[in-house]
């Protein structure tokens, strides 16, 4: 298969996953799928993938889950970017190392999101907005794993 | 450069809903992820209903005989009663009420996002579903459409924060607003005064005055009266009828056009 057919399979199943539906009770605990594969990609192959990927992935995401356009497109692109400054730094650390640094930046997506919804007025303030960062944080070296190995077998570059 | 357009966006979306005209063709791009993302539940459903035992059906089949001839024989008063009301109506030279029509839909999802309580479901504008039409379930009202697309709406339920609905106390004609609170299985009732009377197990229709919910559709029923003193107003705990996250299928209902 060609490698940009793979990575787009990747970019889907990513959105697949953001589009399921989770249990009521367990909404806190949802990982953020779409970042888990952008990050990847971004700390990889820095060159070709950044910002504009992540803008429009953020996009996707916010018609998929119903919000404000622009809301996902906006952390999105502050985190890749982020991400893109240290991608250098972030290849040296260890794996879990690496999952602490994804569930900070997670972290960073979470707060932009309380402020938006807040701002809307739909949003109380609860320390579990940071759940998903953590969860993002722990799903990180397998996530890492998994797509690294697709990443060597198609050759993506 | 992507984040200034970014906060761009958002803020045209919020303060000027500008992206209301092209939204739901955007929505177009995903709705195949959303199809495909529901096709296991669609699988399932399928299954259990064709991989049903003999025994079963048959049981079933009986059972819903009985029920439809019970609904008949309810049917035929409802008749009687109907004619009646018309005819009272028309002694006393009132607006005539005319039947609500009713569209039926299948839920295929859930709103990923902690803040807002909304679902998704099968049918769009194609098949006359507007933004503000209200939906119902088997049980009681459920919410009301807030986003359409071509062959998908987003529905607001009742449950959620930033919901109100007209209602009235079905057994005293009490009228006041029922406010969701984020949680599913629980609402409010907005500025009660204490000397209302009110108590457990009193049923809240729609009032229909918002003239968007069709009037003496049941929403909620009432769970707890707490009187606070200090407090202005009483604390009104509702329970919603509907099978709010649960249900599966759901109406989509006109209101009704009133003859003068």
């Amino acid at each position: 298969m060609k490698p940009i057919l793979v990575f787009s399979i990747t970019l889907l199943i990513a959105l697949m996953l953001e589009a399921m539906t989770f249990p009521e009770q367990l909404i806190w605990y949802r990982p953020e799928w779409a970042l888990l594969v952008i990050l990847y990609w971004v700390i990889a192959l820095p060159f070709r993938f950044g910002a504009g990927l992540a803008w429009f992935l953020g996009l996707m995401v916010d018609l998929l889950q119903g919000g404000i356009i622009g809301q996902h497109s906006l952390t999105y692109v502050v985190i890749a970017y982020a991400c893109a400054l240290f991608y250098k730094r972030l290849r040296m650390y260890h794996r879990w190392q690496q999952g602490v640094f994804v569930a900070a930046l997670v972290s960073m997506n979470q707060l932009v999101d309380f402020w938006i919804d807040h701002y809307l007025g739909h949003a109380e303030p609860t320390l579990m907005i940071f759940m998903p960062a953590i969860i993002t944080g722990l799903l990180w070296p397998w996530s890492f794993v998994v797509l690294r190995s697709v990443r060597r077998i198609y050759a993506i570059r | 450069m992507l984040v200034v357009l970014s906060i761009f966006m958002i803020f045209a979306d919020i303060r000027y809903s500008a992206f209301s005209a092209i939204r739901p063709y955007l929505t177009l791009i995903v709705t195949p992820i959303q199809v495909v993302v529901n096709t296991p539940q669609k699988i399932f459903y399928w299954s259990s209903e064709h991989l049903a035992s003999r025994e079963g059906l048959v049981n079933d089949n009986n059972k819903l005989n009985a029920e439809v001839l019970m609904l008949r024989s309810q049917l035929q008063k409802l008749n009687a009663l109907r004619a009646e009301n018309v005819r009272l109506r028309e002694l006393l030279d009132a607006s005539q009420r005319v039947d609500e029509k009713i569209v039926m839909a299948e839920v295929i999802g859930f709103d990923q996002n902690a803040y807002s309580h909304k679902i998704l479901i099968d049918k769009g504008f194609s098949s006359g579903a507007y933004v503000g039409q209200a939906v119902l379930d088997a049980t009681g009202v459920l919410g009301q459409v807030v986003e359409t697309a071509a062959y998908s709406s987003r529905v607001l339920l009742i449950a959620d924060a930033s919901h109100f609905v007209p209602v009235q106390l079905s057994r005293t004609g009490f009228r006041s607003i029922l406010s969701g609170t984020g949680d599913l299985k629980k609402m409010t009732l907005l500025s009660v005064p204490h000397s209302v009377d009110i108590k457990k197990g009193d049923i809240l229709t729609t009032s229909g005055l918002d003239e968007r919910f069709p009037s003496g559709y049941p929403v909620g029923v009432v769970r707890s009266v707490a009187h606070v003193p200090g407090k202005a107003y009483a604390d009104i705990d509702v329970v919603p009828l509907a099978q709010l996250g649960r249900s599966r299928h759901v109406m989509l209902i006109d209101p009704p056009q009133v003859e003068r």
